[in-house]
């Protein structure tokens, strides 16, 4: 079983939950942007958490089932159709043969996790099957997915549509349930919750408060490695060299033109930037269904508030995962 | 006895900062931590990703930030500079420093005043630490250079530096894994390859290393691969 990739679409991509235990060779996690939609997507189709998904940017992708299968789509910047026909975000569904799942515009959200049961047959590379293209690691021969690939499936026999998803016309199947969308993008103001950095006390006055008052606009250079901010600029108060330590996803870096980027999944291991900020882990998910161009804003919270955030997120998943049933 | 600074750069990844320093005494500090980690893991332990002063600690939701805080801070107490035992790798690597391939070389010479010779005599001279591996996959961050051979960044990084270059700016050596931008000045090429995904370790290097230049002619080189 599988499916082919007829139009890529913007950097669309085979991820994980990570490569993790390879930092120390300055290999990056990496991963889906959203962690969350890629694995509520897995919960859906019955899948390990750590399946290999197809991460969407935006829209314009398209590709075609060659046989019947189960799959979920998870996440924003995109409508689904076959044909004529929306397919819902968050539903387990039933695909017939020779569908050909496309993507249109949506103004909300930016990344979409194609998710389907059984999961794909990607050889993992150094412990993940997460594509990272700079150093040619994971997915398909380490590069973004192109035109004509097949995405072979783990499970081989044929499936049958089970009778307890509502049926439509087109043979389509979608499932009575749905989980909540735990990842709620607006194209209006974001905010995101984040604690005060490792060098946070080494900027200026004005850039203390700035950090956290105000709005910063997403630039268009901004990629799976990190979201370039436009907005004010940023300045130590006295201009020093740092010794480069260990960053990671979250963490708001400062360059030395003033610019703050705040690290994404593929982020470097190792960095020598000042860090003014890092965002709380339970919120990256909502940035990375932040699309270049809007505005956000950073709401400062404590280490144990951002801690309790991540615990909250943490039992709002697990009760997802239980309150799925597989159809039989 | 360093009293080690400890702060979060995520809600699962905790940072002991040593000291904010390029110093062997501070990264042999850095590496005996990183083994004593390794060695007794506690429950819910990812990684942990050595720098230059410091060691950054991940952890997953089997554990909670202050257990491993509480942890660390331990384990540090105990690491005291008479617990350095562990060394690293003696590692000879081999370089061709024709300008053809260390194409930054005359310029660096000129810089220095100094022969192109001589540029290669100081480079071999001493044994170099790996201080770190990072910002990509098998880059060893290497030093210190004698400081007759210390030169500035380039102004405007180069677009492509090959794969297997071997580089010096301020204080530091180092050796570029894959065709990437770059700011260093190349000063020669070494045949082996820095990182394979495909191989365990995938980095030829690791931290704590010491590095020894050994001079090829352009001839050995090209018979190398």
């Amino acid at each position: 079983m599988s499916i082919t990739i007829l139009k890529p679409g913007m950097m669309s991509s085979l991820q994980d939950l990570g490569r993790w235990g390879f930092q120390q060779f300055g290999v990056p996690i990496g991963g889906a942007m959203d962690k969350v939609s890629a694995t509520l997507a897995n919960m859906i189709c019955g899948n390990d958490e750590n399946e290999a998904v197809v991460e969407m940017t935006l829209h314009g992708t398209s590709f075609m089932f060659n046989e019947a299968a189960y799959c979920a789509i998870v996440g924003g910047g995109c409508k689904a159709f076959i044909g004529d026909e929306e397919l819902p975000f968050n539903r387990l569904l039933w695909i017939p043969a020779f569908s050909i799942i496309r993507t249109s515009a949506h103004a909300q959200g930016c990344r979409s996790y194609l998710a389907v049961s059984g999961g794909f047959n990607i050889k993992k590379n150094l412990g993940s099957a997460s594509t990272y293209t700079p150093s040619g690691i994971g997915g398909l021969d380490g590069r973004n997915l192109a035109t004509g690939d097949m995405l072979s499936f783990k499970r081989e026999q044929v499936l049958q549509a089970s009778s307890t998803l509502k049926m439509l016309p087109s043979g389509i199947g979608i499932s009575h349930w749905h989980t909540a969308n735990l990842v709620e993008a607006t194209p209006n103001v974001v905010m995101v919750h984040a604690i005060k950095g490792p060098e946070f006390d080494l900027f200026n006055s004005s850039s203390q408060e700035n950090i956290f008052t105000s709005e910063f606009t997403i630039s268009s250079q901004s990629n799976r490695m990190g979201y370039r901010l436009e907005g004010k600029k940023f300045a130590l108060e006295q201009q020093t060299e740092m010794v480069s330590t260990a960053v990671t996803t979250g963490i708001v870096q400062v360059t030395h033109e003033g610019d703050p980027i705040i690290l994404m999944a593929d982020a470097q291991t190792i960095g020598g930037y000042p860090r003014i900020a890092r965002i709380c882990a339970a919120d990256i998910p909502l940035l990375a269904q932040t699309r270049p161009g809007v505005n956000i804003r950073f709401k400062e919270i404590g280490e144990e508030e951002s801690s309790n955030r991540c615990k909250e997120l943490n039992s709002k998943m697990k009760r997802l995962k239980n309150g799925i049933s597989m159809p039989s | 006895m360093i009293i080690p600074r400890f702060y979060n750069i995520h809600d699962q990844a905790i940072t002991i900062e040593f000291a904010a320093e390029i110093s062997d005494a501070t990264n042999m500090q850095v590496i005996a931590m990183q083994h004593a980690i390794e060695s007794s893991p506690i429950k819910g332990f990812v990684e942990a990703v050595p720098a230059y002063g410091s060691l950054t600690v991940y952890f997953n939701d089997q554990v909670s930030a202050g257990t491993v805080r509480d942890w660390l801070s331990d384990l540090s107490a105990q690491v005291s500079n008479t617990s350095l035992a562990t060394e690293g790798k003696q590692i000879s690597i081999p370089v061709c420093y024709d300008p053809s391939l260390g194409v930054d070389l005359p310029w660096v010479a000129e810089h220095l005043n100094l022969s192109m010779e001589a540029i290669i005599a100081l480079h071999t001279s001493i044994a170099y630490r790996v201080y770190m591996i990072g910002f990509i996959p098998g880059f060893p961050y290497m030093g210190t250079l004698p400081t007759a051979l210390e030169v500035p960044r380039k102004q405007t990084p180069s677009m492509k530096i090959p794969a297997g270059s071997v580089a010096i700016a301020g204080k530091q050596t180092g050796i570029y894994p894959a065709e990437v931008p770059g700011g260093w000045q190349v000063i020669g090429r070494t045949p082996l390859r820095m990182f394979d995904p495909s191989t365990s370790p995938c980095s030829f290097l690791n931290a704590g290393d010491i590095v020894q230049f050994k001079p090829i002619t352009l001839e050995a080189f090209n018979h190398y691969q």
